[in-house]
């Protein structure tokens, strides 16, 4: 895929003052759902107010879609955007902030008006259209903004912690909307520090700390290349100890942990395909009746945690 | 992206912002604002004497007074030290701004636009003020005198003089605020300074009084108004240069303020 096709960013750093905002971050995002995750302060909104050209780098380039963001005419013709921002012009209504935003995309008012009609509908909004929007819950804002952010159709999404204030329901309403653009094959970039979160949306992540890209790619090539944590796994099974008396007979194998059901063991490894290999003859030799093996340590807050430590996944 | 369609996005754009801005409460406040010269319009007719009031002369002497040094330079200047400052400045203290800066238009688009929007709210305000100001001191003449002044044509025409200069200057102090609020946090502290400027502007080299709304709008005035020993300084030219020169000011202005908000960063810290 051409590099026009992405968003990419080389060399971008911000700095305001001395303080640091983001530091040399080179990154290419291609179609489909990434995550960005990180602790407060880790540059996430910084990044994404760059890609928007809300602010301007200290050094480096940014391109979305082979725009700059210094051309708003052009590139927002391509790119939605949803901030962290939750105020609104006073006095505007769902419908009539949208029915702004389109026509001065330069839709006529009867178009704008349908659009609208179909964004407010897409985030659940459609009752609440005339309803001021000052007086929305936290909710229904997340979703009126998402719904200004992608009322044009727009062929990339930058999604400043949009689940922030959604109810269960809502969230997952607003996570399948997502999943659905992503599988279209637009651009979905989305911040979020709820781990789990990014965990069930993201085809790939974007980890950051202190400005910086610690990690990136998708969950399990993320985790492949941290070699020095062990991989775990998940072996649920009727005889747990057994599993776990036969793994330590492996020099790779440095911990294994029964589950407190006692219905499956946790084995840390320095080399998870030694162990995949070794395994089912384990079972043969010990009739194991094995109900599931699985890494347990291949999503986003184990990586998290090894990359960025607690103190970050607490954040 | 066509020249038609940028028009139709800036025309849009101050749609926006007018009808914003129109429907927002503080305009009440401006309106209240505007209604203070006709107070003072009301005063005179109940305060002064009959013999002095009836004097059509004075009376269109004291009006032209009272337009000049205080409808414009008070009323005028601070309602669009307002209106300007708040179209773009005001985006930021309200933290919406942006909203206009995610859509698809060039920000020196956007800034003509959210200059034309201000500049509609500030005639939909400032023109009826001027006009009823001009009807409230003719009234002080009694009703069939006042009826017989405006339809004449010299009634009428300073009516229009009125009107034509609180527009000139609308767009002269508009254009200046609305780039003072791409520099400025605090929209009094560009109102106090230009107000410090205009008021030392008649003692500084020709080229600096360029800058001066109120020196041109002064050789607009239908009806010469002394500004006691500021008089001497001169307000000769012509009127078609003063026109000319207001609306250089304003387009340099405008023009500074999107090249400003070309490199804007939003930061609502």
């Amino acid at each position: 895929m051409k590099r026009s096709e992405h968003i990419v960013l080389e060399g971008v750093s911000k700095f305001y003052g001395e303080v640091l905002g983001v530091n040399n971050v080179d990154l290419n995002i291609g179609p489909g759902l990434t995550g960005l995750v990180g602790p407060n302060g880790a540059g996430k909104s910084t990044l994404m107010n760059l890609l928007a050209g809300l602010i301007r780098p200290t050094q480096g380039t940014v391109r979305i879609l082979g725009i700059s963001p210094a051309e708003p005419e052009l590139l927002f013709r391509k790119v939605g955007f949803c901030t962290q921002w939750e105020n609104f012009p006073p006095g505007a209504t769902g419908r009539s902030l949208l029915e702004d935003t389109l026509m001065m995309h330069g839709l006529a008012r009867r178009t704008a008006r349908e659009r609208t009609g179909e964004a407010l509908e897409t985030v659940g909004l459609t009752a609440a259209a005339g309803r001021k929007i000052d007086a929305y819950s936290k909710g229904m804002k997340q979703r009126v903004k998402l719904a200004n952010a992608l009322c044009h159709t727009p062929q990339v999404l930058i999604l400043d912690e949009p689940l922030n204030g959604l109810d269960p329901q809502g969230r997952s309403e607003i996570i399948e909307i997502l999943k659905e653009l992503a599988g279209q094959g637009h651009h979905v970039l989305v911040s979020s520090h709820i781990l789990h979160e990014v965990d069930l949306i993201s085809d790939t992540i974007v980890m950051m700390h202190g400005g910086r890209v610690v990690a990136e790619g998708t969950i399990r090539d993320v985790r492949q290349e941290i070699v020095d944590q062990p991989v775990q796994i998940l072996i649920r099974c009727d005889r747990p100890q057994r599993v776990a008396a036969r793994a330590f007979e492996m020099v790779h194998v440095v911990g294994a942990r029964i589950l407190d059901q006692g219905g499956g063991v946790v084995v840390a490894t320095r080399d998870g395909q030694a162990f995949f290999k070794a395994l089912p003859l384990i079972v043969l030799e010990e009739d194991l009746a094995i109900e599931t093996v699985l890494p347990a340590d291949e999503d986003v807050r184990a990586v998290y945690d090894y990359l960025i430590g607690p103190e970050g996944a607490q954040a | 992206m066509s020249a038609g369609f940028r028009v139709r996005q800036i025309l849009t754009v101050a749609k926006v912002d007018f009808r914003r801005t129109l429907g927002g409460r503080r305009t009440l406040g401006l309106v209240l604002f505007c209604s203070f010269p006709l107070a003072l319009a009301l005063v005179r007719i109940f305060m002064i004497p009959e013999a002095a009031r009836m004097d059509l002369g004075r009376t269109t002497h004291e009006l032209a007074q009272i337009f000049s040094l205080f409808h414009l330079r008070f009323i005028v200047f601070f309602g669009c030290a307002f209106l300007f400052v708040k179209s773009f400045r005001g985006e930021v203290l309200q933290h919406t701004l942006h909203l206009a800066l995610l859509l698809p238009i060039r920000r020196r688009d956007l800034i003509v636009g959210k200059f034309f929007g201000a500049l509609a709210v500030a005639l939909a305000v400032f023109l009826p003020a001027t006009v009823a100001l001009v009807l409230m001191y003719r009234l002080a003449n009694g009703f069939e005198a006042t009826l017989q002044t405006m339809v004449s044509a010299q009634g009428l025409g300073n009516l229009i003089a009125y009107v034509a200069i609180t527009a000139l200057a609308a767009v002269g102090y508009g254009s200046l605020f609305l780039l003072a609020g791409l520099f400025f946090k605090n929209p009094m502290v560009p109102a106090a300074l230009y107000l410090g400027f205009e008021a030392v502007a008649p003692f500084l080299p020709l080229p600096l009084r360029v800058f001066s709304v109120a020196r041109h709008l002064h050789a607009l005035l239908p009806v010469p108004v002394s500004l006691g020993p500021l008089a001497v300084t001169g307000t000769d030219m012509p009127g078609w240069l003063a026109v000319m020169l207001i609306l250089g000011v304003a387009t340099i202005a405008v023009r500074l303020a999107g090249w400003r908000a070309q490199g804007f960063e939003v930061d609502y810290s």
